[in-house]
């Protein structure tokens, strides 16, 4: 049996018991609905795997669609909540936010979940996670017209609760330091400055990147608006698609950083050596700040109307905003590990895997975002192969990592080792293998996106069958966690 | 000033023949059995055209693909004895021609009667008439037989009726570009403009077409790029948009943290070593 260790940096920010214990109670809320929504996500894409496979009974189209449509939107949702959720927690050790703008993000979070449940599973909306135009509001009898007003009125209720949850965050931060001091350009430029730890840099250029994906997706709320108040006739697909990738790509991107950020405060712990920001380190995040604004162009190298020369900065911006933050991330994380006196708990084994995680879907990702492999891989299940690869086993494990450390360090409640391991190997075992049967699928040319595969290309049946035992293990993994973290939260509310 | 002035006149028969049609139309009640359907581009593309035989207007024969083997070929379905759209109708295809050039090296017309009537001296006078009888870039021909008349229309879903009562066809006016004897493209019913030409060329010739305008319908009120053949890319409004969100976002910043200055004392003591 081990216990956490708790041998980090003294709190910066003084924080009376009642504060102290009204944001203790307000991340364990948080740490609760994930713990009650990722099971109910994940079923649903076995559903989906299951349904390929003819394991399970066949899905009709319309069901398959909308109920891929919440697996997509709520993951993204989830992990983006449950990373800001873990980020604010790690925060306050620096600086003061509002707990009533926290309080809004939850209930905002969940009015946009339930609303987004009826969309989907009442009313069948099944224009998937990115909801193309025109599709998304053209549903050729599908789905009625008010289950596109209930979709895009989560959208916007999620985008409204989130926007005001950033803009707090960033204004905690912009009350302790200035712009250039938040993005450590005194780092950069060798000038004297405060002491700025690499997770309030990360947290900063997150946040700004934030503002950027929800901004467009206010700009596209509004077009959508227009139309279907009869204003204008009709809305430019190129231009909506751009506008939804411009939000998706980053919320998923500030997903992931914000899990990177936890990753630099919470793993020297168990290393028992400090984290520093340097120069790379500022250099790297401050080069994610520029290019995740331009990188989202690789979504679009199938759509003939963008422009040559925006495709091809999407492949340069691709390679800029990946190689810097995530070379510097990982060997950080390598140097922190190498020879230290690791405390190999739950918390340290899923940040680490998590960035091993991040590293081979980054890979599987950047083949992707090269346009040369792109129009091979394109709408494969290459895709869905790496993406899961960097959220599932990336992302989601520092995710998963972090919040088992604030359970554990809030609940007091030992770790039992070998039940830690367990977990993390069943994960890691189903997770891996259930992402190899994407690869395999997408290197043989294994279209993404159908309810069924056809007899030409049965042997996505076979995959998916295959992924769907894989998926099981995680599954039993996953539900070992939400005992282990769920009684510690529980432990935790009830200690107040 | 000879050509300027059969521009405006063939321009004024057609108007005229509007204008009468329209009259007739809003005098008569047209007998349904009469009216054609005009193709429909979207159930076209990539349909193969079958290789028909031609009996040209110089009394050779060949095949359809001895056009199609080079370059791509535009097809005009007329017939000789028509006295409707016609003649007007090539004769504003030959302007387009010229204005956009390169007929008989990047592309071939290629008019085909579709009244088997028409024998080869109808042909040479309906080109005489147009002054493309020794243009290179234009094949005058009708088809060898009726069945391949038939497959040839069928192919292209090309309705034409025939009249009893004006012994005439009533047909759309069409030129249908093929590229390697599959549909590429199609312009029913109008003038083509040459840059409604080039872009079907474009087509025709495998080329790059960015963007096409939605059909009937009203522009979007942003868009990222306008595309013409003649100027090419043009960035429309709706690019601003998409840089909008990130001047935005780093203006919202800037403001928040300038605010913040403002407002709160700077509470950070420690500072790095350099």
């Amino acid at each position: 049996m081990s216990t956490a260790p708790n041998n980090e940096a003294s709190t910066l920010v003084e924080m009376s018991p009642t504060e102290t214990r009204s944001a203790n109670r307000l991340t364990l809320l948080w740490a609760i609905v994930m713990l009650a929504l990722a099971p109910i996500l994940v079923l649903l894409g076995m559903t989906l795997r299951g349904g390929q496979s003819n394991l399970l009974p066949i899905l009709e189209a319309e069901r398959f669609y909308s109920i891929l449509t919440l697996h997509g939107l709520g993951m993204v949702g989830l992990w983006f909540v449950a990373s800001m959720a873990g980020a604010c927690a790690l925060l306050r050790k620096y600086v003061r936010l509002h707990m009533w703008v926290n309080w809004v993000a939850f209930l905002g979070t969940l009015l946009g979940v339930v609303l987004l449940i009826v969309a989907t599973i009442i009313g069948k909306y099944g224009a998937g996670w990115y909801f193309l135009y025109p599709l998304s509001i053209h549903s050729s009898g599908v789905w009625q017209a008010w289950v596109t007003y209930t979709f895009l009125t989560s959208i916007a209720v999620l985008g409204v609760a989130w926007t005001i949850w950033s803009l707090d965050a960033l204004w905690g931060i912009a009350r302790r330091y200035s712009l250039p001091a938040a993005l450590s350009w005194h780092y950069i430029t060798g000038r004297p400055g405060p002491e700025v730890p690499p997770f309030i840099l990360i947290v900063t250029v997150s946040l700004i990147a934030n503002l950027t994906g929800l901004i467009s997706a206010v700009i596209m709320l509004a077009l959508y608006a227009l139309e279907l108040a009869g204003i204008t006739q009709v809305s430019d697909a190129l231009l909506m698609k751009n506008l939804v990738f411009l939000f998706g790509h980053i919320i998923v991107n500030v997903t992931l950083y914000l899990g990177v950020g936890m990753l630099y405060e919470l793993l020297p712990e168990y290393a028992d050596r400090p984290w520093k920001n340097n120069r790379w380190v500022a250099v790297a995040w401050n080069t994610v700040l520029i290019l995740i604004v331009i990188a989202y162009f690789h979504h679009l190298y199938m759509d003939f109307a963008q422009l040559r020369v925006v495709q091809v900065i999407g492949q340069i911006s691709s390679y800029g905003l990946a190689i810097p933050s995530a070379v510097v991330s990982i060997y950080g994380t390598l140097a922190l590990v190498w020879r230290a006196r690791m405390k190999w708990s739950m918390a340290s084994l899923l940040m680490y895997f998590g960035v091993l995680g991040w590293a081979i879907g980054g890979i599987g990702a950047l083949i992707d975002s090269t346009i040369a492999f792109n129009t091979k891989f394109h709408n494969t299940l290459w895709v869905p192969g790496h993406f899961h690869t960097y959220f599932l086993m990336g992302v989601v494990l520092m995710i998963l990592g972090s919040i088992f450390h604030l359970s554990g360090k809030l609940s007091g409640v030992p770790e039992n080792l070998r039940r830690s391991r367990l977990c993390t190997g069943l994960i890691c075992v189903g997770g891996y293998g259930f992402v190899l049967m994407f690869y395999f699928g997408g290197a043989m040319s294994i279209p993404r996106r159908y309810a069924q595969y056809h007899e030409l290309i049965s042997v996505g049946t076979l995959l998916a069958g295959t992924a769907l035992v894989f998926i099981s293990l995680l599954f039993v993994g996953l539900l070992i966690y939400i005992w282990e973290t769920g009684r510690r939260c529980a432990v935790a509310l009830k200690n107040g | 000033m000879c050509g300027r002035f059969k521009e405006w006149l063939i321009s004024f028969v057609l108007v005229a023949i509007s204008l009468g049609s329209g009259i007739t139309c809003a005098q008569e009640i047209p007998d349904p059995a009469l009216i054609f359907e005009p193709p429909d581009e979207t159930s076209l593309f990539g349909r193969e055209v079958p290789d028909i035989g031609l009996r040209y207007a110089d009394g050779s024969s060949g095949h359809l693909s001895d056009q199609w083997a080079e370059r791509p070929v535009f097809v005009t379905l007329v017939f000789s004895r028509c006295a409707g759209i016609c003649s007007p109708y090539l004769g504003l295809l030959k302007s387009t021609v010229e204005q956009v050039g390169s007929s008989g090296d990047r592309y071939q017309m290629v008019v085909i009667s579709f009244d088997m009537r028409d024998r080869p001296e109808d042909l040479i006078a309906l080109a005489k008439y147009h002054n493309l009888e020794n243009d290179t870039g234009w094949t005058f021909a009708a088809p060898a037989s009726q069945q391949e008349l038939t497959a040839l229309c069928e192919s292209l879903d090309f309705d034409f009726r025939w009249d009893e009562q004006r012994q005439q066809y009533n047909h759309p006016a069409v030129t249908v570009a093929l590229r390697a004897g599959k549909f590429a493209r199609i312009s029913v019913g109008e003038e083509i403009s040459p840059g409604r030409f080039k872009e079907m060329l474009s087509d025709a010739r495998g080329e790059f077409v960015p963007i096409y305008p939605a059909p009937g319908q009203a522009a979007a009120l942003f868009r990222c790029f306008d595309y013409d053949p003649e100027r090419g890319f043009t960035p429309n409004w709706g690019m601003l948009l998409l840089i909008a969100p990130g001047l935005s976002a780093l203006a919202l910043a800037g403001g928040m943290f300038f605010a913040a200055r403002v407002a709160t004392p700077r509470p950070v003591k420690s500072t790095r070593s350099e």
